[in-house]
């Protein structure tokens, strides 16, 4: 019966991420437009884009080509925005994306929320979440390399804008929501909320949750440092040391150890651990 | 006859220079507004040499196969380091008190290895173009210049070519971010 739900798991998993990458980055269904019209031309036409290198003068231009034939399709402004963001370009990519969120909020706006957090405008990506998680309600959205479901960095906004019980609450939600699909819950999401507790002063309820996502993926290095921490103001210093051992232990990719940059100020590195350890 | 034979090879010299000058000298970045659509004539990743502020030895292997740096450029010690390393030569001054928003510096790093075509570019908070006061762009670019403990992936040794930037947020003058 396990191995059943298992597949049965997996084959939803599979089957959610081909919807949800068929959805967010491709082109659309390019038959679902009348047979020689500019809109099925511009949709054929974009499927060549993967010919060229992202942010190529022939990419660039392919997709000019594809908005003069069709100046309503989203998805070419999203596309086109993607390389000036990825370049610095952000005054052009912030056009770019706004014009495919004009015509099809529900699929972009997480998209310039993404590109709000990242260059610490949180408030600017608070407006876009809440619009699009209280209007569209969309089943998923991650991040664009898929690292963290959107309302993650919508806790951590509301706790940069000093108030963690608004983002806390987002996150319980989306911890609900994980009950009747366990199977969607990212790597990091524990740790996530371990830290919105942690801002919050809520240590036991944080410490929970870095437990938790020991039980997710004990290599990860950065869930041992807050453990230490938390050990740490409840004045048991030997465990704290423990912790901290361990956390740069992994930090130094020692015993499958690791750490990875989830873009936020929160990120821990070698060398807060090591002054914690000597503060101790 | 001779005066002729003269002006001719006064011709061929004229003709040899400019070609000269047509062969190396790189067209300037021009965008072309399509109903305001954003487009450069080269690739995103590549920053075109301006005389007025770039060192015409800095070279260049292939200006058609630039590759984004954000990932592959990075930082020794990583943003928390490069906070220290910036806030430590930043020195806030009064007239910078008034801006609120973002420098972004960008720069190459070309197939031997070497940083140039440093560029900035002022923001809003809302992300549109501003100006910010005096010469704080000039003052923050040539900080960025002065870092030089910067990594790169692997496949620079086979004399990959990157574009790279690091956005800076201001609150009232002072360095509220570093983004990289």
């Amino acid at each position: 019966m396990a191995k059943s739900n298992m597949l049965f798991y997996r084959f939803y998993v599979v089957t959610l991420l081909l919807w949800h990458g068929a959805n967010i980055s491709s082109q659309g269904n390019c038959l679902l437009y009348k047979e020689g019209s500019k809109e099925r031309q511009a949709c054929e036409l974009s499927h060549r884009v993967a010919e060229y290198r992202q942010g190529s003068r022939e990419s660039q231009d392919l997709l000019d080509q594809v908005i003069k034939l069709n100046p309503n399709y989203a998805w070419a402004y999203y596309e086109k925005s993607v390389p000036f963001f990825k370049r610095g370009l952000l005054s052009e990519g912030l056009w770019l994306i706004n014009k495919a969120i004009e015509l099809e909020p529900n699929k972009y706006l997480y998209y310039r929320a993404y590109w709000y957090f990242y260059n610490r405008s949180y408030d600017n990506c608070i407006k876009d979440l809440e619009e699009l998680y209280t209007i569209y309600n969309p089943t998923y959205r991650s991040t664009p390399g898929g690292e963290l479901e959107m309302r993650l960095l919508l806790g951590i906004s509301y706790t940069y804008k000093n108030n963690p019980a608004k983002g806390i609450k987002w996150v319980q939600d989306l911890m609900e929501d994980y009950k009747e699909q366990p199977h969607l819950k990212g790597l990091y999401d524990h740790y996530c909320l371990g830290i919105l507790y942690f801002n919050n002063q809520q240590y036991d309820l944080a410490k929970t949750e870095f437990e938790k996502q020991t039980s997710v993926d004990d290599n990860f290095a950065d869930t041992y440092y807050y453990l230490g921490l938390i050990s740490q103001k409840r004045e048991e210093n030997g465990v704290a040391k423990r912790f901290f051992q361990i956390a740069l232990e992994k930090m130094n990719g020692l015993t499958g150890g690791y750490s990875t940059n989830l873009f936020t100020e929160m990120n821990i590195y070698k060398k807060d651990i090591e002054l914690a350890l000597r503060q101790l | 006859m001779i005066i002729m034979k003269g002006n001719n090879n006064l011709y061929v010299i004229v003709v040899v220079i400019l070609i000269t000058l047509s062969c190396c000298t790189e067209k300037k970045s021009s965008t072309k507004v399509k109903d305001k659509l954003p487009s450069f004539d080269h690739d995103l990743s590549y920053i075109p040499y301006d005389t007025q502020q770039d060192n015409p030895t800095y070279i260049i292997c292939d200006s058609t196969n630039f590759h984004s740096g954000r990932n592959r450029v990075q930082y020794i010690g990583g943003n928390k380091k490069l906070k220290e390393d910036i806030t430590l030569r930043y020195n806030f001054r009064s007239q910078y008190e008034s801006f609120n928003g973002y420098i972004v510096v960008l720069f190459l790093v070309n197939c031997n290895g070497q940083r140039g075509r440093f560029r900035t570019q002022s923001l809003n908070l809302d992300f549109t173009p501003s100006k910010s006061p005096d010469d704080l762009e000039n003052y923050v670019k040539g900080i960025i210049k002065t870092l030089d403990n910067w990594k790169w992936s692997t496949y620079h040794e086979n004399g990959m070519e990157y574009s790279k930037f690091v956005n800076l947020k201001f609150r009232n003058g002072q360095i509220e971010y570093v983004i990289l």
